[in-house]
Protein backbone atom coordinates (compact mmCIF):
# COMPACT_ATOMS: atom_id res chain seq x y z
CA UNK A 1 0.00 0.00 0.00
CA UNK A 2 1.24 3.57 -0.82
CA UNK A 3 1.55 5.82 2.23
CA UNK A 4 -0.75 8.42 2.39
CA UNK A 5 0.79 11.72 2.22
CA UNK A 6 -0.13 13.88 5.67
CA UNK A 7 -1.02 17.07 4.21
CA UNK A 8 0.71 20.13 5.89
CA UNK A 9 -1.20 21.98 8.66
CA UNK A 10 -1.22 25.76 7.68
CA UNK A 11 0.44 27.72 9.97
CA UNK A 12 -0.56 30.86 8.37
CA UNK A 13 -2.67 32.39 11.07
CA UNK A 14 -0.35 31.81 13.83
CA UNK A 15 1.13 35.40 13.61
CA UNK A 16 -2.55 36.06 14.25
CA UNK A 17 -3.04 34.24 17.38
CA UNK A 18 0.31 35.73 18.33
CA UNK A 19 -0.44 39.35 17.86
CA UNK A 20 -4.08 38.69 19.58
CA UNK A 21 -1.68 37.47 22.71
CA UNK A 22 0.54 40.59 22.31
CA UNK A 23 -2.57 42.97 22.04
CA UNK A 24 -3.81 41.60 25.43
CA UNK A 25 -0.88 41.55 27.56
CA UNK A 26 -0.34 45.41 26.27
CA UNK A 27 -3.44 46.51 27.36
CA UNK A 28 -3.74 44.56 30.73
CA UNK A 29 -0.01 45.37 31.77
CA UNK A 30 1.89 48.83 32.97
CA UNK A 31 5.38 49.97 32.60
CA UNK A 32 5.74 52.17 35.07
CA UNK A 33 8.19 50.78 37.99
CA UNK A 34 6.69 51.50 41.85
CA UNK A 35 9.39 53.71 42.81
CA UNK A 36 8.94 56.57 45.30
CA UNK A 37 11.16 58.26 48.77
CA UNK A 38 10.71 56.05 51.35
CA UNK A 39 10.42 57.91 54.51
CA UNK A 40 9.67 56.69 58.44
CA UNK A 41 7.13 59.06 60.13
CA UNK A 42 7.58 59.51 64.53
CA UNK A 43 5.14 58.05 66.62
CA UNK A 44 2.53 59.92 68.29
CA UNK A 45 2.50 60.33 71.87
CA UNK A 46 -0.68 61.70 73.27
CA UNK A 47 0.38 63.81 76.45
CA UNK A 48 -1.73 66.55 78.57
CA UNK A 49 1.05 68.87 78.60
CA UNK A 50 3.06 69.74 76.14
CA UNK A 51 6.67 70.22 76.82
CA UNK A 52 9.04 72.25 75.35
CA UNK A 53 12.31 71.21 74.33
CA UNK A 54 14.56 74.15 73.43
CA UNK A 55 17.23 72.80 70.72
CA UNK A 56 20.11 75.10 70.01
CA UNK A 57 20.45 77.00 67.37
CA UNK A 58 23.20 75.21 65.57
CA UNK A 59 22.13 72.14 65.25
CA UNK A 60 18.79 72.50 63.65
CA UNK A 61 18.35 73.42 59.16
CA UNK A 62 14.71 74.47 58.48
CA UNK A 63 14.05 74.59 55.03
CA UNK A 64 11.00 76.72 54.10
CA UNK A 65 8.68 76.73 50.85
CA UNK A 66 5.63 78.45 50.07
CA UNK A 67 3.10 78.15 47.93
CA UNK A 68 4.81 80.19 44.95
CA UNK A 69 7.71 77.82 45.51
CA UNK A 70 9.99 80.49 46.71
CA UNK A 71 12.31 78.43 49.33
CA UNK A 72 14.50 79.96 52.71
CA UNK A 73 17.09 77.94 54.22
CA UNK A 74 17.95 79.14 58.02
CA UNK A 75 15.99 82.17 57.10
CA UNK A 76 17.75 82.71 54.33
CA UNK A 77 16.48 83.28 50.64
CA UNK A 78 17.57 80.27 48.81
CA UNK A 79 17.24 78.44 45.29
CA UNK A 80 16.19 74.44 45.26
CA UNK A 81 20.34 73.41 43.92
CA UNK A 82 21.64 75.33 47.02
CA UNK A 83 19.90 72.74 49.39
CA UNK A 84 22.44 70.28 48.59
CA UNK A 85 25.48 72.39 49.42
CA UNK A 86 23.88 72.85 52.52
CA UNK A 87 22.91 69.95 53.85
CA UNK A 88 26.85 68.54 53.52
CA UNK A 89 27.98 71.81 55.57
CA UNK A 90 25.43 70.69 58.26
CA UNK A 91 27.18 67.42 58.35
CA UNK A 92 30.55 67.98 57.78
CA UNK A 93 31.57 71.53 59.29
CA UNK A 94 32.47 69.72 62.75
CA UNK A 95 32.63 66.11 60.94
CA UNK A 96 36.19 66.08 62.48
CA UNK A 97 37.05 69.00 64.72
CA UNK A 98 34.84 71.76 66.84
CA UNK A 99 35.36 74.16 63.72
CA UNK A 100 32.26 76.23 63.61
CA UNK A 101 29.59 77.12 66.46
CA UNK A 102 26.83 78.14 63.78
CA UNK A 103 26.79 74.06 62.87
CA UNK A 104 25.77 70.50 64.28
CA UNK A 105 27.91 69.35 67.35
CA UNK A 106 29.32 66.32 66.80
CA UNK A 107 29.73 64.22 69.83
CA UNK A 108 32.34 61.28 70.56
CA UNK A 109 30.68 57.89 71.18
CA UNK A 110 32.46 55.71 73.27
CA UNK A 111 31.53 52.16 74.89
CA UNK A 112 31.09 53.91 78.11
CA UNK A 113 28.97 56.30 76.97
CA UNK A 114 26.43 53.88 75.42
CA UNK A 115 26.44 51.76 78.66
CA UNK A 116 25.40 54.48 81.02
CA UNK A 117 22.52 55.80 78.65
CA UNK A 118 21.65 52.65 78.64
CA UNK A 119 21.19 51.79 82.02
CA UNK A 120 20.03 55.24 82.25
CA UNK A 121 16.81 54.44 80.50
CA UNK A 122 16.54 51.12 81.98
CA UNK A 123 16.34 52.88 85.25
CA UNK A 124 13.88 55.28 83.77
CA UNK A 125 11.64 52.53 82.28
CA UNK A 126 11.08 50.74 85.64
CA UNK A 127 10.59 54.35 87.31
CA UNK A 128 7.37 54.83 85.12
CA UNK A 129 3.97 53.57 85.17
CA UNK A 130 1.62 50.83 84.05
CA UNK A 131 -0.36 53.16 81.94
CA UNK A 132 2.72 54.67 80.09
CA UNK A 133 3.25 52.21 77.71
CA UNK A 134 3.68 54.74 74.90
CA UNK A 135 6.42 56.27 76.54
CA UNK A 136 8.24 52.66 77.70
CA UNK A 137 8.07 52.32 73.84
CA UNK A 138 9.74 55.08 73.07
CA UNK A 139 12.51 54.80 75.48
CA UNK A 140 12.63 51.21 74.77
CA UNK A 141 13.38 52.62 70.47
CA UNK A 142 16.03 54.62 72.11
CA UNK A 143 17.58 52.30 73.93
CA UNK A 144 18.10 49.92 70.50
CA UNK A 145 19.86 52.77 68.96
CA UNK A 146 22.30 52.78 71.59
CA UNK A 147 22.73 48.86 71.63
CA UNK A 148 23.12 49.55 67.43
CA UNK A 149 25.71 52.75 68.77
CA UNK A 150 27.77 49.73 70.52
CA UNK A 151 27.35 47.11 67.57
CA UNK A 152 29.28 50.25 65.38
CA UNK A 153 32.04 50.72 68.10
CA UNK A 154 32.64 47.01 68.05
CA UNK A 155 33.04 46.80 64.28
CA UNK A 156 34.93 49.69 64.06
CA UNK A 157 36.95 48.76 67.15
CA UNK A 158 36.87 52.46 68.81
CA UNK A 159 34.95 55.08 69.21
CA UNK A 160 33.61 57.10 66.52
CA UNK A 161 31.84 60.83 66.03
CA UNK A 162 28.64 61.13 65.84
CA UNK A 163 26.49 64.13 64.47
CA UNK A 164 24.13 66.01 67.75
CA UNK A 165 21.14 63.74 68.28
CA UNK A 166 18.91 66.74 68.40
CA UNK A 167 20.77 67.80 65.65
CA UNK A 168 17.81 67.41 62.48
CA UNK A 169 16.72 68.81 58.84
CA UNK A 170 13.40 70.39 59.35
CA UNK A 171 10.99 70.92 56.61
CA UNK A 172 8.23 73.33 56.82
CA UNK A 173 6.10 73.61 53.91
CA UNK A 174 2.74 75.72 53.38
CA UNK A 175 -0.93 74.09 52.79
CA UNK A 176 -0.82 75.09 48.99
CA UNK A 177 2.71 74.31 48.39
CA UNK A 178 2.93 71.39 45.54
CA UNK A 179 3.71 67.78 45.83
CA UNK A 180 6.42 68.14 43.23
CA UNK A 181 8.44 70.89 45.34
CA UNK A 182 8.35 68.15 48.34
CA UNK A 183 9.77 65.50 46.46
CA UNK A 184 12.23 67.64 45.01
CA UNK A 185 13.15 69.27 48.78
CA UNK A 186 13.50 66.13 49.81
CA UNK A 187 15.33 64.60 46.55
CA UNK A 188 18.05 66.94 47.67
CA UNK A 189 18.56 66.27 51.17
CA UNK A 190 18.43 62.62 50.38
CA UNK A 191 21.09 63.29 47.54
CA UNK A 192 23.75 64.74 50.37
CA UNK A 193 23.34 62.22 52.53
CA UNK A 194 23.50 59.60 49.84
CA UNK A 195 26.65 61.39 48.81
CA UNK A 196 28.08 61.61 52.10
CA UNK A 197 27.99 57.58 52.81
CA UNK A 198 29.23 56.87 49.56
CA UNK A 199 32.14 58.44 50.83
CA UNK A 200 32.14 56.78 54.12
CA UNK A 201 31.63 53.76 52.30
CA UNK A 202 34.15 54.11 49.96
CA UNK A 203 36.80 54.32 52.85
CA UNK A 204 35.64 51.48 55.32
CA UNK A 205 34.42 48.87 52.74
CA UNK A 206 35.46 50.26 49.08
CA UNK A 207 32.36 50.13 47.89
CA UNK A 208 29.61 52.91 47.61
CA UNK A 209 26.59 52.83 49.82
CA UNK A 210 24.08 53.58 46.81
CA UNK A 211 25.62 50.32 45.12
CA UNK A 212 25.45 48.15 47.92
CA UNK A 213 21.69 49.18 48.45
CA UNK A 214 21.14 48.85 44.37
CA UNK A 215 22.45 45.65 44.38
CA UNK A 216 20.92 44.28 47.21
CA UNK A 217 17.20 45.44 45.75
CA UNK A 218 17.76 43.35 43.03
CA UNK A 219 19.56 40.19 44.61
CA UNK A 220 18.14 38.76 47.71
CA UNK A 221 21.85 37.20 48.49
CA UNK A 222 23.67 40.66 48.49
CA UNK A 223 20.97 42.08 50.43
CA UNK A 224 21.80 39.56 53.72
CA UNK A 225 25.44 39.98 52.86
CA UNK A 226 25.31 44.23 52.65
CA UNK A 227 22.88 44.66 55.26
CA UNK A 228 25.44 44.59 58.22
CA UNK A 229 27.34 47.38 56.44
CA UNK A 230 24.04 49.51 55.11
CA UNK A 231 22.66 49.05 59.05
CA UNK A 232 26.58 50.47 60.13
CA UNK A 233 26.31 53.43 57.78
CA UNK A 234 22.95 54.49 58.42
CA UNK A 235 24.19 54.85 62.13
CA UNK A 236 27.75 56.83 61.04
CA UNK A 237 25.63 59.30 59.01
CA UNK A 238 21.95 59.09 60.63
CA UNK A 239 19.19 60.66 58.42
CA UNK A 240 16.80 62.90 60.46
CA UNK A 241 14.26 64.72 58.25
CA UNK A 242 11.48 66.26 60.47
CA UNK A 243 8.54 67.40 58.52
CA UNK A 244 6.66 70.27 59.78
CA UNK A 245 3.23 70.70 60.15
CA UNK A 246 2.37 73.68 57.43
CA UNK A 247 3.18 76.84 58.91
CA UNK A 248 -0.10 78.59 57.66
CA UNK A 249 -2.13 75.77 59.06
CA UNK A 250 -5.30 75.96 61.65
CA UNK B 1 11.89 44.86 -30.32
CA UNK B 2 9.99 41.92 -29.01
CA UNK B 3 12.95 40.63 -27.84
CA UNK B 4 12.76 42.19 -24.29
CA UNK B 5 9.06 42.60 -23.97
CA UNK B 6 7.18 39.33 -22.52
CA UNK B 7 3.45 39.73 -23.28
CA UNK B 8 1.71 40.85 -19.69
CA UNK B 9 2.69 41.64 -16.18
CA UNK B 10 5.10 39.25 -13.92
CA UNK B 11 3.43 38.99 -11.07
CA UNK B 12 5.69 39.70 -8.44
CA UNK B 13 7.01 36.67 -5.42
CA UNK B 14 5.38 36.44 -2.32
CA UNK B 15 6.83 37.84 0.88
CA UNK B 16 7.78 34.74 2.63
CA UNK B 17 5.99 35.43 6.10
CA UNK B 18 6.56 32.16 7.94
CA UNK B 19 8.83 34.17 9.91
CA UNK B 20 6.36 36.56 11.59
CA UNK B 21 4.66 34.26 13.89
CA UNK B 22 8.27 34.28 15.37
CA UNK B 23 8.73 38.00 15.74
CA UNK B 24 5.47 38.25 17.22
CA UNK B 25 6.26 36.22 19.75
CA UNK B 26 9.60 37.83 20.57
CA UNK B 27 8.08 40.71 20.99
CA UNK B 28 5.47 39.58 22.93
CA UNK B 29 7.88 37.67 25.48
CA UNK B 30 9.55 41.04 25.90
CA UNK B 31 6.33 43.06 27.05
CA UNK B 32 5.30 39.94 29.45
CA UNK B 33 8.77 40.13 31.11
CA UNK B 34 8.96 43.63 30.99
CA UNK B 35 6.18 45.03 32.21
CA UNK B 36 4.20 44.47 35.53
CA UNK B 37 0.43 43.46 35.54
CA UNK B 38 -2.38 46.22 36.38
CA UNK B 39 -3.97 45.41 39.63
CA UNK B 40 -6.51 48.33 39.62
CA UNK B 41 -7.96 50.97 37.17
CA UNK B 42 -6.80 54.49 37.93
CA UNK B 43 -9.85 56.56 38.70
CA UNK B 44 -7.63 59.37 39.88
CA UNK B 45 -5.32 61.52 37.70
CA UNK B 46 -1.98 60.82 38.77
CA UNK B 47 1.47 62.57 36.91
CA UNK B 48 4.37 61.71 39.38
CA UNK B 49 6.69 64.15 39.52
CA UNK B 50 10.92 62.79 39.32
CA UNK B 51 13.48 62.58 41.91
CA UNK B 52 16.87 60.66 40.93
CA UNK B 53 16.66 59.80 44.74
CA UNK B 54 13.92 57.44 44.09
CA UNK B 55 14.67 53.74 45.20
CA UNK B 56 12.75 50.98 43.85
CA UNK B 57 10.00 49.56 46.33
CA UNK B 58 9.51 46.58 45.05
CA UNK B 59 11.95 45.08 42.70
CA UNK B 60 12.46 41.33 44.23
CA UNK B 61 9.93 41.52 47.26
CA UNK B 62 6.27 40.80 46.76
CA UNK B 63 4.14 43.83 45.27
CA UNK B 64 1.27 43.29 47.76
CA UNK B 65 3.47 44.09 50.61
CA UNK B 66 2.84 47.68 49.74
CA UNK B 67 -0.79 49.38 49.89
CA UNK B 68 -0.33 51.60 47.01
CA UNK B 69 -3.09 54.61 47.69
CA UNK B 70 -3.70 57.01 44.61
CA UNK B 71 -4.08 61.08 45.27
CA UNK B 72 -5.39 63.26 42.58
CA UNK B 73 -8.20 64.63 40.68
CA UNK B 74 -10.58 62.53 39.58
CA UNK B 75 -10.72 61.61 35.88
CA UNK B 76 -14.21 61.98 35.02
CA UNK B 77 -14.84 65.56 35.52
CA UNK B 78 -18.17 64.48 36.51
CA UNK B 79 -17.15 63.45 39.86
CA UNK B 80 -15.75 66.94 40.93
CA UNK B 81 -13.11 69.23 40.86
CA UNK B 82 -11.70 68.40 44.38
CA UNK B 83 -8.83 66.04 44.63
CA UNK B 84 -9.27 62.81 46.01
CA UNK B 85 -7.56 59.19 47.40
CA UNK B 86 -8.11 56.30 45.66
CA UNK B 87 -8.37 53.29 48.20
CA UNK B 88 -8.52 50.06 46.14
CA UNK B 89 -11.44 50.69 43.67
CA UNK B 90 -13.36 53.21 46.34
CA UNK B 91 -12.69 57.24 46.29
CA UNK B 92 -12.03 58.17 49.96
CA UNK B 93 -11.19 61.10 51.88
CA UNK B 94 -8.11 61.41 54.51
CA UNK B 95 -10.62 60.59 57.06
CA UNK B 96 -11.11 57.35 55.71
CA UNK B 97 -7.89 56.16 55.34
CA UNK B 98 -6.85 54.97 58.60
CA UNK B 99 -9.65 52.35 58.86
CA UNK B 100 -8.67 51.28 55.41
CA UNK B 101 -5.26 50.46 56.68
CA UNK B 102 -6.35 49.01 59.65
CA UNK B 103 -8.81 46.54 57.09
CA UNK B 104 -5.69 45.78 55.05
CA UNK B 105 -3.25 44.63 57.81
CA UNK B 106 -6.44 42.73 59.17
CA UNK B 107 -6.63 40.72 55.85
CA UNK B 108 -3.04 40.20 55.95
CA UNK B 109 -2.18 39.38 58.86
CA UNK B 110 0.92 41.51 59.20
CA UNK B 111 1.53 44.16 61.36
CA UNK B 112 0.75 47.38 60.07
CA UNK B 113 3.71 49.36 61.64
CA UNK B 114 5.77 47.14 58.46
CA UNK B 115 3.37 47.73 56.06
CA UNK B 116 4.45 50.65 53.15
CA UNK B 117 2.07 52.94 52.31
CA UNK B 118 2.83 54.17 48.89
CA UNK B 119 1.32 57.07 48.05
CA UNK B 120 1.26 58.32 44.26
CA UNK B 121 0.57 61.81 44.45
CA UNK B 122 -0.14 63.97 41.46
CA UNK B 123 2.65 66.38 40.89
CA UNK B 124 0.04 69.31 42.25
CA UNK B 125 -1.52 68.20 44.90
CA UNK B 126 -0.89 70.52 47.91
CA UNK B 127 1.47 69.88 50.65
CA UNK B 128 -1.99 70.36 52.82
CA UNK B 129 -3.76 67.26 51.94
CA UNK B 130 -0.72 65.44 52.26
CA UNK B 131 -0.22 66.03 55.09
CA UNK B 132 -3.81 65.16 56.56
CA UNK B 133 -2.55 61.99 54.91
CA UNK B 134 0.25 61.58 57.49
CA UNK B 135 -1.54 62.50 60.51
CA UNK B 136 -4.52 60.28 59.60
CA UNK B 137 -1.68 57.29 58.94
CA UNK B 138 -0.08 58.21 61.87
CA UNK B 139 -2.96 57.85 64.25
CA UNK B 140 -3.19 54.49 63.02
CA UNK B 141 0.68 53.76 63.71
CA UNK B 142 1.20 52.84 59.57
CA UNK B 143 4.56 54.84 59.98
CA UNK B 144 6.45 53.59 56.70
CA UNK B 145 5.13 55.93 54.14
CA UNK B 146 6.59 55.99 50.37
CA UNK B 147 5.93 59.75 48.34
CA UNK B 148 5.87 58.35 44.96
CA UNK B 149 7.82 59.53 42.07
CA UNK B 150 9.33 58.60 39.19
CA UNK B 151 13.13 57.83 39.17
CA UNK B 152 14.89 60.42 36.77
CA UNK B 153 16.34 63.82 37.26
CA UNK B 154 15.35 66.77 37.86
CA UNK B 155 15.41 69.62 35.68
CA UNK B 156 15.95 72.71 37.27
CA UNK B 157 15.23 76.23 35.82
Amino acid sequence: MAKREIPEINAGSMADIAFLLLIFFLVTTTMDKDTGILRQMSVKIEIDQPIDIEVAKRNLMKVQANSQGQLMIRKDLADISQIKDKVLQFYRTNMLDEVDPDWPRYELITREFCDSNIVAIDRYIAALGDNMQAFVDFKMAERKEYEKRLKVIETLKKSYREIAQVAAIQIELQTRTEYELLISILNEVKSAINDLRDEKAQELFGIAYRTMVQQGNTNPAKEVEYSDKIELLEILIPERIVELKPADKR
Amino acid sequence: MSKFRKGGKKPSPAINTSALPDIIFMLLFYFMVATTSKDIDPMVKVKRPKSSEATDLTPFKQRNEIDFVFVGLPMKESLGDQVRLQLDGQFGDPENIGAWKKLKAEDRAKAIETVITCLKTDATVNYGYIYDIREALRDVKALLIAYGAEQGKIKMD
